[in-house]
């Protein structure tokens, strides 16, 4: 790969958790409904049917572009996009074309800034499955708001990738609560589009791959993976990857063709004429709310409560570990216990339903000694000793301060879950006699 | 001598397909001349400058037209009603009978 | 009871001091619409129940939703479809004690100005059933004019309710875009469709109106504008100031000029004064209405695959399949910016011409037609001729501005002409005021007590 570069850019859809539809009165909340229960002539696409915006959908995806640090675009609109497929009722979808909510943001991941092309709302198709020779439509998914977010082709790699959509999961659904985002069931859909460039080449590649079906953070490494080495191998030959659309396998953990369509796909898109357009005061963006964001959040942590990186991150993941944190630091009024607090939090020895009566007394017992679990320390201890006959023998010959190497390998044995002066006294009763 | 800009068989044969009709050798040719004049007249609009005019997407100045959110819906379909018009249901969902592309 | 010819405002006021019943309505009407529907061929679904006591019969152009009831655009492709829910139109009627009585035919999904192309056979117009009484409201007009309803509601979308309301000789009013709902009604042109009534009396007009104009929550493109209380401003004294744009005259018939200056002379009696403004041609909004509507067609159109109602694009006849192929292509990639772009373009200088010429005049005048009824089969011989006949009616429906048609006499073949009154966005009040005054002040020269001696009871 030392002469290629990836080039990877990322096409994100998030199902916003609103109560009622994108243009129409009907629960949005369709997971595990019956078949075609939520519907109405507007989702159902029946004729005479009209859209009428959702005013909370808007808001939300103002709310997620600007904490992607997008721009708001002081006028906006819906477009009609056309294709014909069993689960889009209408023969097109409301989109947007030219000019989305947002546009041009940023996001960072892994200490590196990912641009953000835009930001854009539409409604989402209803579900088509197969049984046989029949296909089947359920259309209690259609008309469900549906963000769009775009990113630049900035990745290069597939850590980052996740590290970005981890980063954007813990934004939307922690912290705005806009949606569930969840890849399992689909409230959060990645489409990457992969490619490679050599490494000299300042223009983007001449073709690109987009890779469909990925339902999980786990499964998104291993798509671009072997999508990245699919596509190194064909540019080795001399070949350049032919530009298509990919579903991921994740059986077989390949990418497989998909079929492919003639001719790129004209989506004849024109203004919506059912829906005047949208606009967006500087007032207004002003006053859309949106709370500290898990990147401030994590830093203001590590400067504030002495945290490492790596706890404050932790502690910032959830929304309800970090708002139970700064409950108990402001209790505390102890800064220099912010650290140990983390500790506690982190690997749950106390959940946010703990008291902080509770919560104090466990500090006790970490400051006078940790409280230390003797059946495991046997074990612990007999291990190591079995493990170190040479120490032991330079331990009876008189290298006494050897049993701080003891000391050090139960602790370890342990995982730190042990009072170092219990260790040191059960050490010595055993090593003396 | 007017200058006919015709749409050739194939550019019908496309837009037959766009638009998912289906149409005889017959009608490509008959709907080929007859689109060609409907263009040929709308040609006139050229005569009209509108560089600097902005579109009119709509004849209101409507704007921010919306609907809150949870609102009651009054326009729930039972399903008997869903289905009533629908050729072939099964399992409380309709059915294509085409294989379209997975 | 003597019924014949009475107007739905005179029915109404019967209905409500029980001088008559709902079933007498009824039966009279049904006995109507047994005798001379076979010939006219206006009603293609009878709804199969009268009303309540107290509610008048009502029939609505069939690309109106009706619970219950068969809605079938004209089209094969809707043959079976039972409207599932009521247009709001249909709703907010029917809240106005009036009920169902059936739909009427139209040029299959409004395409068209003669009737031909609706799948269950043209109507016929009453004065001279071997013409086409214009469309696409065909039948709504047809009905009015033969008194097989006080009244009927159409859709104006190109000229679809003045076109056929001034070859039929009736009162036909295309409401201000976004002044009337258009949740329910089968979408042709999005952007232009105008829900509007058709009467023999004006003051039916305005009646209906009132109870179908206003604000609506499932049709964002409606205006939250106040509805004027139209009946009451009816009598209303109002010295206007009428334009007249020579380019709205280009390419009318001798007769059909005649009819409109003899108009304008009464017009001139009854205080109102005349100017001379210029206006663009018509023929820029034809264009720019043909591009923009079929672009809309297209699109509207995409939801018929036959998956959740109705069947499949195979029963697409001719001109659904022509339009909405042409719509296909001014929308595509490569020629989005010469036909789509341009139109909305030229809409937006349409819009602005009419505003100015407002600031000047109170109302614009000029035919409705450009000739009075053609006969059955003559609009096949051109492909773009029904359109062109719209030629005239077209500048109201790309500014959005109402207008109404009013008849205005004969001609020597014994066929209505028809005069349009445009008017300024959301001012019906005052294109009905003029109507209806002209109308007291001519009796539209007796064309009413003429059509029904032919259709007797």
């Amino acid at each position: 790969m030392k002469d290629y570069v990836p080039v990877i850019g990322l096409e994100i859809h998030v199902e916003l958790s609103t109560k009622s539809k994108m243009f129409c009165q009907c629960s949005a909340d369709f997971f595990g409904k019956r078949p075609n229960s939520l519907v109405c002539p507007v989702c159902l696409g029946l004729p005479g049917a009209l859209p009428v915006p959702n005013k909370k959908a808007v808001e939300w995806t103002v709310k997620i572009g600007k904490a992607l640090n997008c721009k708001i675009n002081p006028e906006s609109k819906f477009d009609r996009k056309h294709y014909f497929y069993p689960d889009l009722p209408k023969g097109y979808q409301i989109s947007q074309y030219d000019e989305p909510i947002a546009v041009g943001g940023f996001l960072e991941a892994n200490k590196k800034k990912f641009r953000i092309h835009r930001v854009h709302l539409e409604e989402d198709t209803g579900k088509l499955t197969h049984e046989g020779k029949d296909s089947l439509v359920d259309f209690n998914r259609s008309g469900v708001p549906l963000v769009e977010i775009v990113t630049e082709p900035d990745f290069t790699n597939s850590e980052d990738v996740v590290a970005f959509l981890k980063e954007l999961h813990t934004i939307i659904k922690e912290y705005l609560q806009v949606s569930d985002a969840n890849m399992d069931q689909g409230s959060m859909r990645l489409e990457p589009n992969i490619s490679i460039k050599k490494v000299d080449d300042k223009n983007l590649p001449n073709y690109k791959v987009e890779v469909k079906n990925i339902n999980s953070f786990n499964f998104v490494k291993r798509a671009i993976e072997f999508e990245l080495k699919r596509q190194l191998e064909l540019l080795q030959k001399g070949e350049t990857p032919i530009q298509e659309t990919r579903g991921f396998n994740e059986k077989k953990g390949i990418t497989v063709p998909q079929r492919t369509k003639e001719g790129a796909e004209d989506y004849r898109y024109f203004p919506e004429p059912d829906i005047p357009p949208l606009s967006f005061t500087q007032k207004y963006v002003e006053e859309v709310e949106i709370p500290e964001l898990p990147a401030q959040k994590t830093k203001r942590y590590e400067k504030n409560y002495n945290l490492r990186e790596h706890d404050a991150f932790i502690l910032t993941r959830d929304g309800k570990m970090a708002t139970y944190f700064e409950k108990v630091m402001e209790e505390i009024r102890d800064k220099a216990k912010g650290q140990k607090v983390a500790n506690l939090i982190i690997n749950k020895k106390i959940d946010s339903t703990a008291s902080v009566k509770e919560l104090t007394e466990k500090l006790k017992d970490q400051s006078e000694g940790r409280k230390t679990d003797l059946g495991s320390l046997e074990s612990a201890i007999v291990a190591v000793l079995e493990g170190h006959p040479k120490e032991i023998k330079e331990y009876q010959s008189g290298k006494e301060n050897i049993i701080m190497f003891f000391v050090g390998q139960v602790m370890r044995e342990m995982k730190g879950q042990a009072n170092p002066q219990v260790v040191k006294q059960e050490l010595e009763k055993k090593l003396k006699k | 001598m007017k200058n006919k800009k015709t749409l050739a068989n194939e550019e019908i044969k496309h837009l037959a397909k766009l638009s998912a009709l289906d149409l005889t050798d017959e009608e490509i040719e008959k709907y080929g001349d007859q689109l060609s004049e409907t263009l040929d007249y709308v040609e006139n609009l050229n005569e009209l400058k509108t560089a600097t005019v902005k579109e009119a997407h709509s004849v209101t100045e409507s704007k921010d037209v919306f609907f809150e959110d949870g609102a009651e819906n009054k326009r729930s379909l039972k399903e008997e009603i869903v289905f009533r018009n629908s050729k072939k249901t099964k399992n409380s969902q309709f059915v294509v009978d085409r294989i379209l592309k997975s | 009871m003597n019924i014949l010819g009475k107007s739905y405002v005179e029915l109404l006021g019967l209905l409500n001091s029980k001088k008559i019943s709902t079933k007498e309505l009824h039966e009279y009407f049904s006995k109507r619409e047994k005798k001379y529907n076979k010939e006219l061929n206006v009603f293609l679904t009878l709804a199969e129940n009268p009303g309540v006591e107290g509610e008048m019969p009502l029939a609505y152009k069939d690309n109106y939703n009706t619970e219950g009831i068969r809605t079938t655009a004209s089209s094969k492709v809707l043959d079976s479809y039972i409207s599932p829910y009521d247009a709001t139109v249909v709703e907010r009627l029917k809240k106005s004690k009036t009920y169902v009585f059936g739909k009427t035919n139209l040029d299959a999904w409004a395409h068209g100005a003669s009737t031909e192309t609706s799948d269950y056979g043209a109507t016929k117009n009453p004065w001279d059933t071997s013409r086409v009484p214009g469309g696409s409201s065909g039948g709504s007009a047809a009905a009015t004019a033969s008194y097989l309803m006080p009244a009927t509601i159409g859709s104006d979308t190109g000229g679809s309710i003045r076109c056929p309301a001034s070859w039929c000789g009736v009162v036909g009013l295309k409401p201000t875009y976004g002044r009337v709902s258009r949740y329910g009604v089968i979408a042709m042109g999005s952007s232009f469709d105008c829900p509007g009534p058709l009467s023999w009396h004006v003051e039916d007009c305005a009646l209906l109106l009132s109870h179908m104009a206003g604000f609506d929550p499932y049709d964002a493109t409606t205006s939250s504008k106040p509805v004027p209380a139209y009946m009451e401003k009816l009598n209303a004294e109002k010295k206007l100031k009428i334009g007249i744009a020579e380019s709205f005259f280009e390419n009318v018939d001798k007769e059909v000029k005649k009819k409109i200056e003899e108009a304008l002379e009464i017009l001139r009696k009854m205080g109102h004064i005349e100017k001379k403004i210029k206006m663009l041609n018509p023929k820029h909004a034809l264009s720019a209405y043909t591009i923009l509507q079929r672009s809309e067609v297209s699109s509207n159109l995409g939801r018929y695959d036959g998956i959740r109602y109705g069947n499949d694009r195979s029963f697409f006849k001719e001109e659904a399949k022509k339009r909405i192929m042409l719509g296909t292509y001014t929308l595509s990639h490569g020629y989005y910016d010469q036909y789509y772009k341009k139109a909305q373009k030229v809409r937006a200088l349409i819009i602005e011409d009419f505003k100015k010429a407002f600031d000047d005049v109170d109302i614009i005048i000029a035919p409705s037609t450009p000739s009075t009824a053609v006969k059955l089969g003559e609009f096949k011989k051109y492909p773009f001729f029904g359109e062109q006949m719209d030629i005239l009616n077209e500048p109201a429906n790309v500014s959005g501005i109402p207008s109404i048609n009013i008849p205005v006499g004969l001609d020597s073949k014994r066929l209505p002409v028809g005069m349009q009154i445009m008017g300024r966005q959301f001012d019906e009040e005052t294109i009905l005021n003029v109507s209806y005054k002209f109308q007291r002040e001519t009796n539209f020269f007796n064309m009413r007590e003429t059509l029904l001696k032919k259709y007797h009871d």
